[in-house]
């Protein structure tokens, strides 16, 4: 199964991310991998637009920075969800709900509407 | 990629270093990939090369965060700085609050300092930055010739609009001039304009009823109409709304109202006069060559730019006008042209450029004192800055809310500044006659208020830098050390406030200098030998209404009857009648028979008709021949007098008496000079004494006269006898401009007289504001020597010594800013010099007499801490340790 790169839909990245840091602060690379590995390998996460998405959630206020050490006692930047990007994340979650049902919706149509 | 250099870490410590940051995260997640290929059995180089395959370009992904990043912090950092911006205006607030006496004496100090210079700024801004108030005024010029600069003849204007064609879009020609109307209630004088028919559309006047004039209007042929003010139209007429086409008598001839002027500034004409006044009305010209001969020059004549000319491509034409008409033979005078606005300002730039400087010097005086009072009260303040910084405030924080301080503490000042500057312009529209052109316009606009503005913010920035420098400084492991007790002036601290101290006395010097030297001037102006005697003089102006006295013999019976019967008033010694008072007035061209002139270099002389009797009341010195009398009749030898100038210049070498020279005005042959008076100032108090000419009124009569009347006795008890004899004679005649000739000599320096008082209240408020630095300096020093003195008086040095002591500071202070203000002031003489007359701007007298008056206030305001000192009780004094 190929691996499809995530920048495909605007917003689909940020929305990764927030629901990847509501269960704690991470790094970027957690991050990517964690993504890759919810998704069973079938969504990766470029470095290239990964980067870019966390500062640009941080200048937003969605999340914040700080530097921490990692378990293997090493010096990272580690992102937390702020409460902003808790109500962005509640919010996008259910457009998006509502988009994916509605896909399938018509996706799994055997009728053609009368 | 390669590891960031450690060194950079440090970057972060004065603050987020975003690039390095980022650096470091990238880093982070490339050497966790590696890490996570080694763990799974790649070796340590292939993993990095598989790592840096995997992660990309790393420019793109960097340059992209750092966009993100670099934005953010320029925002925060704008954030940061408005917050902190915030919380200084609140602690200053606070701060002023807490101490009312200490900021009352600032803001104080600081509102004469703004004040005076707002109100300085709102006056040079109108009378010199502004553009006058017509529309596209910066393409109005007004014409000037050779020989009589700004007065033409009406032939002039005819030459000129005729040949002036594709240089001016529009020439107009004015005169300002009088009326009588009389009818319902007392006859009164009306002023106004003569003015071309197109003047109106270059001024931009809309009439508030009818319309303004046809140029055919302009022709004495025909009919008489006029333009009444608002004004007028009110007092006269009630605001009457069908007021257009109403009689309206002017000195006895009948006009038609057909438009009513708005009382906007725009009517007003930029007159001759130092200050304008508003007109009560504007008629047409209806000159004829005839009437006003070439030789007559009264008119002022300006006119527009046409579109796209440039200045020197207008006065190169002008130039061509003026040799196609002397090449013609029909003039040979050189025109030339300049900005209407420079007209109008006149001379007033030199003398409202060293008042701006004066005031300027001013300010800084108050911002010297400020800076010394906010000095003094650092070191009280230094505790709790000390304690402020040994909590963790930063250096530059404190500097920056100190200098927010002052800045607000500057406002405050600047609003009671421009509060003063209000009231200050309002009291000399209310109360002065404030001889500056524009005046009128003078007030606190949007303008004035930004630079007082501006001023305030760079006054607080200006008196407060010393201060919050020092108090960066301040270490708190002294302060906290001394035991709380406030730190002991350092020598720095007092080696600045003695050089502000220094400052302030100088600039003070400076300031008495000047104003002494303007008050001598004026004093010498009002000296100068005006070649009479104006003191116990009545003048009154008569302008007869051609109408009821239609011709010579009519007009010279009035004056005539009118002379006598003045006369016979009671306490009259001498009266006689004169076309002009002294000063500048009319001029023009004359022959001398027996000469020719190259052109250019034709005599032209101040031209006056007088009647017998002028020049006794006036008590003009005769240097030879006679003066005129009764019997220079019509039908005898037509004579004149000529003044010493005019023999000087042109007579020097024969007897003047019996010369025969015309005086070219409605004159039919020649005249004899029959006497030479000594020179009467017919021009300006401080200018050379003119050539000018007299002919006797009864050979000549004109319509318009000024009586003058030589009496002891009371001005008003004089007046109402006149009046009352002028009633008997015509009743409708009004007595208009009743004057003192005292009070026009007065008049005539009224623009020296001005800068002068200004200048001398300029200078005492530095003198004050000097003195109480003075005395702050010392009193300060004296307290914080209270315990050196004591010891001093312990060890047996009596009150005389210690008296010495203190006075001995104070003396250093005055005399280093004598020395630089003398420095200062021999320099500022060279500007001031043009402004003054009689005296050296390098006066010796006034130089003493300055030094020694603020030795004297010096003394007094070291003399009185000083003796506080001697005072110290060495008990009390030691015991405070």
């Amino acid at each position: 199964m190929p691996t499809m790169p995530l920048d495909l839909l605007q917003g689909t990245l940020d929305l990764l991310i927030l629901k990847t840091l509501a269960w704690g602060p991470a790094h970027g690379y957690a991050i990517a991998r964690w993504i890759q590995q919810l998704t069973g390998q079938v969504l990766t996460v470029g470095e290239g637009s990964l980067y870019p998405a966390l500062h640009r959630l941080e200048e937003r206020g969605a999340i914040t920075a700080e530097w921490r050490l990692t378990e293997h006692n090493r010096r990272a930047k580690f992102y937390t969800l702020t409460s902003k990007g808790r109500q962005q994340l509640r919010a996008e979650t259910a457009t998006w709900t509502q988009f994916v049902d509605a896909m399938a919706k018509v996706l799994r149509a055997t009728e053609q509407p009368a | 990629m390669a590891d960031a250099p450690r060194w950079r870490r440090y970057l972060r410590f004065w603050g987020s270093y975003p690039a390095a940051d980022l650096d470091d995260e990238l880093t982070f997640h490339i050497e966790m990939l590696v890490q996570e290929l080694v763990d799974a059995g790649m070796s340590t180089s292939a993993a990095r090369a598989e790592a840096e395959r995997r992660f990309g370009a790393v420019r793109p992904v960097r340059e992209a965060c750092l966009t993100i990043d670099q934005r953010r912090a320029r925002r925060d950092a704008r954030t940061d700085s408005m917050h902190a911006l915030a919380q200084d205006v609140r602690y200053a607030l606070r701060s002023i609050r807490m101490t009312p006496g200490f900021s009352g004496v600032v803001v104080l100090t600081l509102a004469l300092g703004i004040g005076a210079a707002t109100a300085m700024f709102s006056v040079v801004d109108r009378v010199l930055l502004r553009s006058l108030p017509y529309p596209a005024s910066e393409q109005l010029v007004a014409l000037s010739q050779s020989g009589s600069d700004f007065y033409h003849s009406y032939s002039n204007y005819l030459d000129w609009k005729e040949r002036s064609q594709g240089l001016f879009s529009n020439i107009v020609a004015w005169q300002s001039t009088n009326y009588g109307i009389s009818g319902d209630g007392q006859p009164e004088v009306l002023w106004g304009d003569r003015v071309s028919a197109s003047a109106a559309k270059m001024l931009g006047v809309t009439p508030l009823l009818g319309r303004t004039f046809h140029p055919e209007e302009e022709l004495v042929s025909s009919e008489r109409v006029v333009m009444i003010s608002e004004r007028l139209w009110k007092r006269r007429f009630g605001g009457d709304p069908h007021v257009i086409g109403r009689a309206l008598t002017m000195s006895g001839f009948p006009f038609t109202i057909v438009g009513v002027l708005p009382s906007s500034a725009r009517v007003r004409l930029p007159t001759d006069l130092a200050y304008d006044r508003q007109p009560d009305f504007w008629m047409p010209l209806r000159l004829t060559e005839e009437s006003a001969p070439r030789s007559l020059h009264f008119l002022g004549i300006m006119a527009r730019v046409a579109p796209g000319l440039t200045p020197a491509q207008m006065r190169s034409g002008l130039q061509a006008m003026s040799a196609a008409l002397a090449r013609d033979g029909v003039d040979t005078v050189t025109i030339d042209a300049a900005p209407l606005s420079t007209r109008v300002a006149g001379n007033t730039g030199r003398p409202l450029g060293i008042l701006l400087g004066a005031v300027g010097m001013l300010l800084l005086i108050a911002c010297a004192n400020v800076a010394n009072l906010l000095l003094a009260r650092a070191a009280v303040r230094e505790r709790e800055l000390g304690i402020r910084v040994a909590l963790g405030a930063g250096r530059t924080r404190i500097f920056g809310q100190l200098l927010a301080e002052s800045v607000v503490r500057a406002l405050f000042g600047g609003a009671a500044g421009v509060a003063l500057a209000y009231a200050s312009i309002w009291a000399a529209h209310r109360w002065l006659d404030v001889t500056l052109p524009r005046f009128h316009e003078v007030q606190v606009d949007a303008r004035v208020l930004g630079f007082a503005v501006a001023l305030s913010v760079a006054a607080g920035i200006l008196f407060g830098i010393a201060p919050a420098l020092r108090a960066m400084r301040a270490r708190p492991g002294d302060v906290l050390r001394e035991g709380g007790r406030g730190l002991h002036g350092s020598v720095h601290k007092d080696r600045v406030r003695r050089a502000l101290i220094v400052a302030e006395v100088s600039f003070s010097f400076v300031l008495l200098v000047g104003a002494g030297l303007l008050l001598r001037t004026l004093d010498r102006l009002l000296a100068v030998d005006r070649g009479f005697d104006p003191t116990h003089v009545l003048t009154a102006q008569i302008a007869l209404s051609g109408r009821r006295y239609p011709d010579s013999t009519a007009i010279r019976g009035f004056y005539q009857r009118f002379l006598t019967e003045v006369r016979s008033i009671p306490g009259v010694a001498s009266a006689g009648f004169t076309s002009e008072l002294p000063g500048p007035g009319t001029s023009g061209g004359i022959e001398i028979d027996g000469e020719s002139f190259p052109p250019n270099q034709r005599p032209n002389v101040e031209k006056r008709i007088v009647s017998e009797g002028y020049f006794e009341t006036l008590e003009a010195r005769l240097v030879a021949g006679r003066f005129f009398t009764a019997s220079d009749a019509p039908g005898m030898t037509p004579v004149v007098i000529v003044n010493r100038t005019f023999v000087e210049r042109w007579l020097k070498d024969r007897n003047p008496i019996g010369q025969r020279v015309d005086f070219l005005w409605d004159t039919q042959g020649l005249q004899t000079i029959a006497g030479v008076v000594d020179d009467i100032h017919e021009t300006t108090s401080d200018g050379p004494p003119r050539p000018a000419m007299y002919i006797v009124a009864e050979q000549h009569p004109v319509p318009w006269m000024t009586l003058v009347v030589r009496s002891d006795a009371d001005e008003s008890s004089l007046v109402t006898a006149i009046r009352a004899r002028l009633k008997a004679i015509d009743p409708e005649l009004p007595l208009a401009d009743v004057r003192t000739l005292s009070d026009i000599v007065g008049a005539s320096v009224a623009s020296q007289r001005l800068s002068a008082s200004i200048l001398t209240t300029f200078a005492m408020l530095a003198l004050a504001l000097a003195a109480v630095g003075l005395y702050g300096v010392i009193s300060y020093s004296v307290a914080q020597r209270a315990q050196e003195l004591g010891i001093r008086a312990a060890l047996g040095a009596g009150r005389g010594r210690l008296l010495r002591l203190v006075l001995r500071q104070g003396a250093g202070l005055l005399i280093s800013g004598l020395v630089v203000g003398i420095v200062g002031a021999l320099a500022a003489g060279r500007l001031l010099a043009s402004q003054l007359f009689g005296v050296g701007a390098s006066d010796p007298a006034t130089f003493v007499t300055v030094a020694l008056v603020l030795s004297g206030v010096a003394l007094l305001a070291t003399a009185i801490p000083a003796m506080r000192a001697t005072h110290v009780d060495p008990a009390v004094t030691l015991r405070t340790d």
